[in-house]
C-alpha cells in the first residue's frame, strides 16, 4: 500500500505537464538551438583604406566576438566584441592579402563558440596598379653565380601603391637544393634597383627561375620574367668545334645596290672563329662562279674573326674574309660585322651592322659533319626541296625564283616532281620545268655545294639561265643558297626539304578546314616597297576566309579584311596557288593578289612568292596556333629582326634599307622592353633601349607601338606604330602601320640555353 | 636638332600647302590629259594607260604629305595644272646631278594613280636636256639610277626577318 502512494501524484504531474505543453505550443520550446546571423552584412569587396560597419544578431540576444582570416593579414575590428545587433567597424589591412585579397569575416557567439556567421570579402587595391621592368630587362640567361641588376617601376593612383614599393621574389622548381638565387634587396622602392645573383649550382640542362617584381601593396599586381640559369658562359653561346651556316641579304651603303652573302664558320666556344668560308655577291663586285672567300681565324677574341655575347642572347660577330671587295667603302677591307640575336642554341637572327652594308638574315648550327652528294637525298631515291631565292636581275629588275627541286640519290635534280615559278619585274612564268645540269658538286667538307639549275622559267621572262647556286648545308633538309653566276642576277634564299612528304601533297591533306594562318609578303611595287601581313582561315576545300590584314605600301598604311581562294597542284609537289582580295598589295579591293606557296610538310613556315604584275614580293605562310589570343599569348623573351625601307628625315631622302635585330621581353600585359642593334645605313647604332606596347585581339592581330630614342635620328619621331600578328606564343610577325617606313619583321621566342 | 626640326616643320608646311594645291588642281588636269582612261588603283601600274606630260619643274619634294607614297617628287607645272610626279625611292641622291632641278623643262611618260590622300603621277621615263632617264621598268617597277662602276640594277627582295 505504501509502495503505491507516490504513483498517483507523479501521474498527475506528468498529465498536467502534457496538458500545459499542448496549450503553450512549440514556439516557446526552450530547446531551440542558438543562431547567429548578420543584421548588417559586410560588402562583397572593399578597397584598401576603406572601413565599413558590420553587425550580427544572436537568437538569444547574447554577444558576439569578431574575427577574420587569414590571421594577421585580414584587417581588424573595433570593438572586437559587440552585443547582438550592435555594429562594429572593420578596417582592412594595409596591403592586399594574399590569394587575390580574399578575407573571411566571422561573428562568433560568446555563449557558444560553435555558433557563428561568416562572409567573404575581397580586399582590393581600389584601382589599377601597373608594374613594369625598367631597362635593361632581366636577361633571359645567366651563368651560375652571376649577378644581374634589376629594376621595376609602379604606376598607380592607388594610395600607397607607389610609396610601398616593389617586392622581389625568385621561384623555381627542381633546383637540386641550390635554391633559386637571391636578391641584394628583396624590397625596393619603385624605380629602385636590386641585384639578383643566380644560384651556385643548377641541374643538368639548366634551371628556369621566375623573377617576380610585385607591388608590395598588392602582390597580385606584378610583372615576371624567366631567367634560364646554366653553367654556360656567354662566350660559349657558339659552342666549341661547332659550325654554323649563315646568310644575309641587304643593301650596300655606298652604292645603294643589293648584295648577298652566305657561308659557314667553325667556332672554338671561347670567342674565336677558327675557320670558314663565304660567298659574296653584289652588282659591282660579283665574282661569279669562283672559289669561296676564306674566313680568317680569330685570335684570343681580340683580332681576326671573333664574337662576343651578352646574357640576353645578343652579340656581335666579326667575320674577316680575304675578299677585298667587302668593306672597301668603310675602310675595313674584307671585314663584316653582324649583330646576332639568339633564339635557341641552334638558331639566331642576324643583321649586318657596319658602314659597308645593311642586311638581315639568320644563322643556324650545322648538324651534319660529313657531306656527299647523298646528303640531300637523305637516303631516299626522291627527296623534294622547296626553295625561293630573291634579289635583282642583271637586267635591272627585282625578281624572285622559287619552286620544288627533286633530288635523287645520285645528287641530281630530277625533272620529275620538280617545278619552278618566277616573277621578274612583274612578268611571271608559272609551273616551269626544273632540272639540274648533272650532279651537284660537293665543294668541301664544310658543307658547301654547287648546283646548276636549268629551267624554262628564265627564258619565259626574258632571262638567260642557268642559275648557279652555291649552297651551305645546315642539315639534310635545310640549305642556304646564294647565286654565284653571271647570268641572272644577285640573289639568295633558302631551301627546305620535304622529306618523306615528297610528292604526297594533295588537296585533301593540305590547308585543312578551319585551320588559321598568318601570311606575309615583302618586296618591290611600282610605288617603291610594300609589306603585307594577314590572317585567314581555310575551308579545307578552296576558300580562304576571315582574313584581317595590314598593308604598308611605301608609307601608306591600310588595314582591312581579306578573302581568297587556293588551289593545290595535283602532281603532289606541295605547290599551292593562293589568291587574296580586299586589303592587299594591289590596292584595288576587286583585284586579286596572286601568290604561290611551297609546302614542306615540316615545322618550317612554307616559302611564298608573288606571281602577278603588281609586286615582286616574297614571304611565308605561317600556321597559326594557340587562339583565341590574349595579351598573354605574347609573353616571354624574344629575339627579333626587321627590315625597314624608310624616309630619312635628317638626310631628307628615301633610305634604301635599314635593318635591326635585338632582344625584348614581352610581359604578357601589353608591354615590351628590350635592346635593339640598328644599322641605319652607314651609321650603326647598337645597344639601343626600346619599349613597346600592344593590345590584344582574339584573332591574333594585335596593335601597338615600338618606342626608342634611336628612332628619332632617322624618323624624326621616337614612336612607330605596328601591328603584331601572333602566329603562336613563340612567333609574332610585325608590320609597321604608319607613314614613316615600310617594315616587316619577326619576333621569335627565345628558348635558352643558347 | 632644334634647327633641323624647325627647318623640317617649315618644309613640311610648304609641302602640305603644295600637296593641298595639287589635290585640288591635279584631278582636273589629269582628267583632261588622260581621258577617257581610268586611273590606276594604288600599287598598280598599267602601261596601257601611259600618257606623256610636258612641263616645268616648280619644286622638288623629298617627302610628301601623309597618305602618299614615300619617295622623291617633282612638282611639275603643265598647261593643265600642277602634277606631283613620283620618281620612287632611288632618285633622292642623284636627282640634281641628273638635271632634275627647279626651273627645268622636262617630258614625263607614265601613269596616274590615285590614293585616298590624293593623286600622283608615276614616272616611267623622263626626258631632260635631251637625255632620257629610265625611272621605272615597263611594268612600273622603280629602276635604280646607274652608278659608276656598277652593272646597274634595281630592286631587291628584302628578308624582313628570318
Amino acid at each position: 500500500m505504501n509502495a503505491k502512494r507516490p504513483v498517483v501524484p507523479l501521474l498527475c504531474v506528468v498529465a498536467c505537464a502534457l496538458v500545459l505543453s499542448s496549450c503553450l505550443g512549440s514556439s516557446s520550446t526552450p530547446s531551440t538551438p542558438l543562431a547567429v546571423e548578420f543584421s548588417v552584412a559586410p560588402p562583397l569587396s572593399d578597397p584598401l583604406g576603406t572601413t565599413f560597419q558590420v553587425a550580427a544578431e544572436v537568437s538569444n540576444g547574447s554577444s558576439v566576438n569578431w574575427s577574420c582570416t587569414p590571421t594577421g593579414s585580414c584587417g581588424s575590428f573595433n570593438p572586437t566584441q559587440t552585443g547582438s545587433g550592435t555594429a562594429t567597424t572593420y578596417t582592412p589591412p594595409a596591403t592586399v592579402p594574399p590569394d587575390d585579397g580574399a578575407v573571411t569575416i566571422m561573428a562568433v557567439s560568446v555563449q557558444d563558440s560553435t555558433k557563428e556567421a561568416s562572409a567573404n570579402v575581397t580586399i582590393t587595391a581600389g584601382g589599377t596598379i601597373n608594374v613594369t621592368f625598367n631597362p635593361p630587362a632581366p636577361p633571359p640567361t645567366l651563368a651560375t653565380s652571376t649577378s644581374a641588376s634589376l629594376s621595376a617601376t609602379i604606376t598607380s593612383t592607388v594610395t600607397n601603391a607607389v610609396s610601398d614599393g616593389i617586392t622581389w621574389t625568385a621561384t623555381c622548381t627542381n633546383s637540386a637544393g641550390a635554391g633559386c638565387g637571391s636578391f641584394s634587396a628583396a624590397q625596393t622602392s619603385s624605380g629602385g634597383t636590386t641585384t639578383y645573383t643566380s644560384p651556385t649550382a643548377v641541374p643538368a640542362g639548366g634551371l628556369n627561375v621566375t623573377i617576380t617584381a610585385a607591388s608590395t601593396l598588392d602582390t597580385e599586381d606584378d610583372v615576371t620574367a624567366v631567367i634560364n640559369v646554366s653553367t654556360t658562359q656567354t662566350s660559349a653561346f657558339l659552342c666549341a668545334n661547332c659550325s654554323y651556316t649563315y646568310t644575309v641579304s641587304g643593301t650596300e651603303v655606298s652604292t645603294g645596290y643589293p648584295y648577298t652573302l652566305a657561308g659557314v664558320f667553325t667556332t672554338d666556344g671561347n670567342g674565336d672563329i677558327t675557320a670558314g668560308e663565304q660567298d659574296f655577291s653584289d652588282y659591282k663586285f660579283t665574282t661569279g662562279n669562283t672559289a669561296a672567300d676564306t674566313i680568317e681565324p680569330g685570335s684570343a677574341g681580340i683580332s681576326g674573326s671573333i664574337y662576343q655575347f651578352t646574357a640576353d642572347g645578343r652579340g656581335m660577330l666579326t667575320v674577316v674574309t680575304n675578299d677585298v671587295n667587302i668593306g672597301i667603302s668603310n675602310g675595313l677591307t674584307g671585314t663584316e660585322t653582324f649583330a646576332v640575336a639568339f633564339v635557341s642554341g641552334n638558331h639566331a637572327l642576324m643583321t649586318e651592322i657596319d658602314g659597308f652594308a645593311t642586311g638581315s638574315g639568320s644563322m643556324d648550327l650545322q648538324t651534319v659533319s660529313s657531306f656527299s652528294t647523298s646528303t640531300l637525298s637523305d637516303g631516299m631515291a626522291s627527296n623534294g626541296f622547296t626553295f625561293v631565292v630573291g634579289g635583282g636581275t642583271f637586267s635591272e629588275l627585282p625578281f624572285a625564283f622559287g619552286g620544288v627541286f627533286n633530288v635523287n640519290s645520285q645528287g641530281t635534280v630530277s625533272g620529275t616532281g620538280s617545278t619552278a615559278d618566277i616573277n621578274s619585274g612583274g612578268t611571271v612564268a608559272k609551273q616551269q620545268t626544273l632540272t639540274s645540269s648533272g650532279a651537284y658538286t660537293v665543294e668541301d667538307q664544310l658543307g658547301r655545294i654547287q648546283i646548276t639549275l636549268m629551267s624554262s622559267a628564265f627564258g619565259s621572262v626574258g632571262l638567260t639561265g642557268p642559275m648557279i647556286l652555291n649552297g651551305y648545308i645546315t642539315d639534310a633538309t635545310h640549305v642556304k643558297f646564294i647565286e654565284v653566276d653571271t647570268n641572272v642576277g644577285v640573289s639568295a634564299g633558302l631551301a627546305i626539304g620535304q622529306g618523306a612528304m615528297t610528292g604526297t601533297f594533295t588537296s585533301a591533306t593540305v590547308l585543312p578546314a578551319n585551320a588559321s594562318y598568318v601570311f606575309t609578303a615583302f618586296g618591290s611595287v611600282p610605288d617603291g616597297a610594300a609589306a603585307l601581313a594577314t590572317t585567314f582561315t581555310s575551308d579545307g576545300v578552296s576558300k580562304l576566309n576571315n582574313g584581317s590584314s595590314d598593308v604598308n605600301e611605301s608609307g601608306v598604311p591600310t588595314s582591312g579584311s581579306v578573302t581568297g581562294s587556293y588551289s593545290v597542284d595535283s602532281s603532289g609537289t606541295g605547290r599551292v596557288g593562293i589568291s587574296i582580295m580586299g586589303n592587299t598589295i594591289v590596292g584595288n579591293p576587286g583585284t586579286a593578289d596572286n601568290f604561290v606557296v611551297y609546302l614542306n610538310g615540316g615545322s618550317d613556315p612554307p616559302l611564298a612568292l608573288e606571281l602577278d604584275q603588281y609586286g615582286v614580293t616574297t614571304g611565308n605562310l605561317f600556321s597559326q596556333s594557340g587562339g583565341p589570343f590574349a595579351l598573354t599569348s605574347f609573353q616571354g623573351n624574344y629575339g627579333l629582326n626587321y627590315t625597314q625601307f624608310a624616309y630619312d628625315a635628317e638626310a631628307e631622302e628615301y633610305v634604301i634599307e635599314s635593318d635591326t635585330s635585338g632582344q625584348g621581353l614581352a610581359d604578357g600585359a601589353g608591354n615590351l622592353l628590350g635592346t635593339l642593334d640598328i644599322n641605319y645605313p652607314g651609321a650603326p647604332e647598337p645597344d639601343q633601349i626600346f619599349t613597346g606596347a600592344y593590345s590584344a585581339s582574339s584573332s591574333g592581330r594585335f596593335t601597338g607601338v615600338l618606342t626608342s630614342s634611336a628612332y628619332e635620328g632617322l624618323f624624326g619621331t621616337e614612336t612607330l606604330n605596328f601591328s603584331y600578328f601572333v602566329v603562336s606564343s613563340s612567333q609574332v610577325v610585325i608590320i609597321e602601320t604608319d607613314d614613316e617606313a615600310v617594315t616587316l619583321g619577326l619576333f621569335q621566342l627565345q628558348t635558352p640555353p643558347f | 636638332m632644334k634647327q633641323r626640326r624647325a627647318l623640317m616643320t617649315a618644309v613640311c608646311s610648304v609641302l602640305i600647302f603644295i600637296f593641298t594645291l595639287c589635290s585640288i588642281l591635279a584631278p582636273q588636269s589629269f582628267a583632261q590629259s588622260q581621258a577617257p582612261t581610268a586611273k590606276n588603283a594604288p600599287g598598280m601600274y598599267d602601261s596601257t594607260k601611259e600618257v606623256v606630260l610636258n612641263g616645268t619643274i616648280s619644286g622638288v619634294v623629298a617627302r610628301p604629305k601623309a597618305g602618299l607614297p614615300l619617295g622623291l617628287y617633282l612638282m611639275l607645272t603643265t598647261t593643265q595644272g600642277q602634277v606631283a610626279v613620283h620618281l620612287g625611292p632611288y632618285y633622292g641622291r642623284v636627282a640634281a646631278e641628273k638635271g632634275l632641278v627647279t626651273g627645268t623643262t622636262i617630258q614625263v611618260r607614265g601613269v596616274s594613280t590615285s590614293f585616298a590622300a590624293g593623286e600622283i603621277f608615276l614616272a616611267r621615263t623622263i626626258t631632260v636636256g635631251g637625255q632620257t632617264l629610265t625611272i621605272r621598268s615597263q611594268n612600273g617597277f622603280p629602276v635604280r639610277p646607274a652608278a659608276n662602276g656598277t652593272r646597274g640594277a634595281q630592286g631587291t627582295q628584302a628578308t624582313g626577318g628570318q
